[in-house]
């Protein structure tokens, strides 16, 4: 077998056909490691990324030109009511192209829940710290040495200290080239980043795997429990359809994140008795709180986030403090996007951005949200619940207290009207109510849980193995296997899973012979 | 394990469903006679109308007034957003969505356009307002108790900043100094002890 890499956008028009053992639908993290393992097993794989093929010599470092060829629906989708923004990975690479490194297991106290109250007995930590140890080997993940620790960061670390607080370095998955350049989530143009782009997709082609990107999956068809076929639409460098590619599987793995994924299944009318597919959606809200400094900071220099605080993150079922803090800052337009108002008074505010650090309150989210189809288009409802928006309340607070004993002049809350803390007795100013809907700037960047796993065909989508309970050719191989959040960054947990779940398919087909 | 969150009729209502109700609503008000329904007087530069690619002549000079007072500079060291070209710049934006978020903004900018001067009280279309009245209505459109218009508001923000500091002329007056791609090391924290590496990728 050859493998090869197609960009869509250079086929001419015209209907195709493959055939393959598996095809999977999607090339982020999911998806290409999926491909890579199931090619180094020795089956034909095909790949099919929606998105374009990005090189780091095309990663320009300019928000404009970046943000809507990296991010899904142009940086701009929105959840059904407008409310939060959320960030997920288009192209080859998925979102591992623009994340900024972030690496950490999946927490023991979350596989014992997912054990508990999902039945998954087979996760448990002792059998998925060597599969984590592996990932994180490939991706040579370690701890971000001192001297790259930019000066938000250290201020941020500073307040964490000062306070006593739970915290730390993290862990990332870059290489020598790193220079610390800022721009990790617009591409790194050094090509720095250990993602799923630079390590798994060439060593899915080089064990055989065919990928190809700008195409389109529109639907899986599947008659009588056996799969026929996956129908994808190739399109030019704009998006626009040029032709059609069907490919012939015995299997097909899903790995579009947990929106594109659930979207794919309901377009495919997936057997669904209990009306699963789309369900227990959750993304991690964030809100973003800004501290005025009197130096300037320039946070934008550096690596953005080398820093996190867990004194709010209680993983346990049913603890009352779920809220990550990491720094969080944006470029202009990411900035002045965030920052309330308008005219003239928003310049006021942007003219002091060389001195701001800002923080994310992240939530470890109970909120199930859920993705649906209307016509064509897909439909993505997700209100934060009461208990979650008193964790951004809790965050923020946090955040503030941090950025306060970092220095802080004083500290922004963006949300309508805006927040403004200038000493600890201002905190009370941040409560659960400030975080309605389109009160603060939410966004979100980890979808999960639309296809979750779990023992019982009634409550979940796919069984422990990812294999989907009615339809047994087909998988799942992103964060939508998740039964619940995670409450950190998914990036290792979904490598793990996918090569988990892509040598269960191995074995499945071997099992079923040729 | 946490109930699933129920959502609010309000909040689930789909976000096509309510721009065409918007539209209607303002429709009806032009029938009723509040409002002179008047479709026609825009015009824009023929070579303006050559490059649309989304956007027709109307919708153009919706956004060009909307952009005109979200990223109106506070002092004159930086640059207009039609110096900057913020329309057109969304225009191609716009021609980049799939067909189901480009008709929502197309729509969304009719809502603005004529439906909700009226909610402030003035019966004239938003582009032949004067700029303080049209700082009425985005003020209200931000601050609305209707969830989706404030949703929608924050959509066309994002659009203008993307459209305005997009341009290095507005970066001036933030102290930024943009992409390091292709040009020499400068002074971030770690660059002493990076710089060769920096300089070697910069060539």
């Amino acid at each position: 077998m050859t493998g090869r890499l197609v960009r869509g956008r250079a086929l001419g028009p015209g209907d195709r056909t493959e055939s393959c053992d598996v095809v999977v639908c999607g090339g982020g993290a999911g998806g290409s490691m999926a491909a890579r393992e199931l090619a180094r097993g020795g089956l034909e794989v095909v790949l099919l990324e929606e998105g374009g093929d990005q090189a780091p010599s095309d990663f320009t470092q300019r928000e404009d030109e970046m943000i809507p060829e990296l991010f899904a629906e142009l940086g701009g989708r929105r959840t059904e009511d407008l409310a939060v923004l959320l960030l997920s990975g288009r192209g080859l690479g998925g979102s591992t192209v623009h994340n900024t490194n972030l690496c950490k297991r999946i927490a023991p106290e979350i596989l014992a829940r997912w054990r508990d109250e999902h039945g998954l007995s087979g996760l448990s930590e002792e059998t998925l710290a060597p599969l984590f140890a592996e990932v994180e080997r490939a991706l040579s993940v370690r701890e971000i040495p001192v001297p790259h620790v930019n000066r938000a960061n250290t201020l941020f670390q500073r307040g964490i200290e000062s306070l006593g607080f739970r915290g730390g370095r993290l862990s990332h998955n870059r290489d020598e080239r790193c220079i610390g350049s800022g721009f990790c989530e617009l591409g790194c143009a050094y090509d720095a980043k250990l993602n799923a782009r630079r390590v798994l997709i060439p060593q899915a082609v080089a064990a055989g795997a065919r990928v190809y990107a700008d195409a389109r999956v529109d639907r899986i068809r599947i008659e009588r429990g056996v799969l026929r076929h996956v129908r994808a639409t190739t399109l030019d460098a704009e998006g626009r359809p040029r032709g059609t590619l069907t490919v012939r599987a015995r299997a097909v793995c899903l790995a579009g994140s947990a929106i594109g994924s659930a979207a794919l299944a309901l377009r495919s009318e997936l057997h669904d008795p209990h009306g699963r597919i789309g369900r227990s959606l959750r993304v991690h809200p964030g809100a973003a709180v800004a501290g005025v400094f009197d130096e300037r900071v320039e946070a934008w220099r550096g690596i953005p986030q080398s820093v996190e605080c867990t004194e709010f993150l209680d993983l346990s079922p049913g603890s009352e403090r779920r809220v990550w803090l990491v720094p969080s800052f944006a470029h202009p337009i990411g900035t002045a996007a965030q920052i309330p108002g308008f005219g003239p008074s928003l310049f006021r505010q942007l003219r002091r951005y060389g001195h701001l650090v800002a923080l994310a309150a992240m939530v470890h989210d109970e909120t199930e949200g859920r993705v649906s189809l209307e016509g064509d288009r897909v439909r993505i409802a997700y209100v934060p619940s009461d208990a979650d928006r008193a964790q951004l309340a809790l965050g923020a607070r946090g955040a503030a207290r941090i950025l306060l004993a970092a220095g802080a002049r004083e500290v922004l809350v963006p949300a309508m009207p805006a927040i403004t803390i200038r000493a600890e007795r201002d905190l009370v100013r941040i409560t659960p109510e400030r975080f309605a809907p389109h009160d603060a700037r939410l966004t979100a960047v980890h979808p999960m849980g639309t296809l979750r796993m779990g023992r019982d065909p009634a409550q979940s989508v796919v069984d422990e193995r990812g294999r989907h309970h009615f339809s047994r050719a087909v998988y799942v191989v992103d964060g939508s296997l998740f039964p619940t959040s995670i409450g950190g960054p998914p990036q290792i947990g979904i490598y793990a899973f996918a090569a988990k779940v892509a040598r269960g398919v191995l074995e499945d087909l071997r099992a079923r012979g040729s | 394990m946490s109930a699933p969150s129920q959502l609010p009729p309000d909040r689930t209502r789909g976000r096509r469903r309510f721009l065409r109700v918007g539209l209607a609503g303002g429709a009806a008000l032009a029938v009723g006679g509040v409002l002179a329904w008047n479709v026609s007087g825009y015009e824009v530069p023929a070579e303006t109308a050559r490059t649309l690619r989304a956007l027709g002549p109307k919708e153009f000079l919706v956004v060009q007034a909307i952009a005109a007072r979200i990223v109106r500079p506070d002092a004159p060291d930086m640059p207009s957003p039609d110096e900057v070209g913020v329309a057109p710049f969304v225009d191609g934006l716009v021609a980049r969505l799939d067909a189901a978020n480009r008709t929502d903004l197309l729509r969304l900018l009719h809502v603005v356009e004529h439906v909700l001067p009226l909610g402030s009280g003035y019966a004239s279309r938003f582009t032949r307002l004067p700029g303080p009245a049209q700082d009425v209505v985005l003020t209200a459109m931000m601050t609305s108790r209707v969830p989706l218009l404030r949703g929608a508001f924050e959509a066309l923000k994002s659009l203008c900043v993307m459209g305005y500091f997009r341009d290095a002329r507005s970066w001036v007056g933030l102290g930024y100094d943009g992409p390091l791609v292709g040009r020499p090391v400068g002074g971030w924290v770690g660059a002493e002890r990076l710089a060769p590496r920096v300089r070697e990728r910069s060539r």
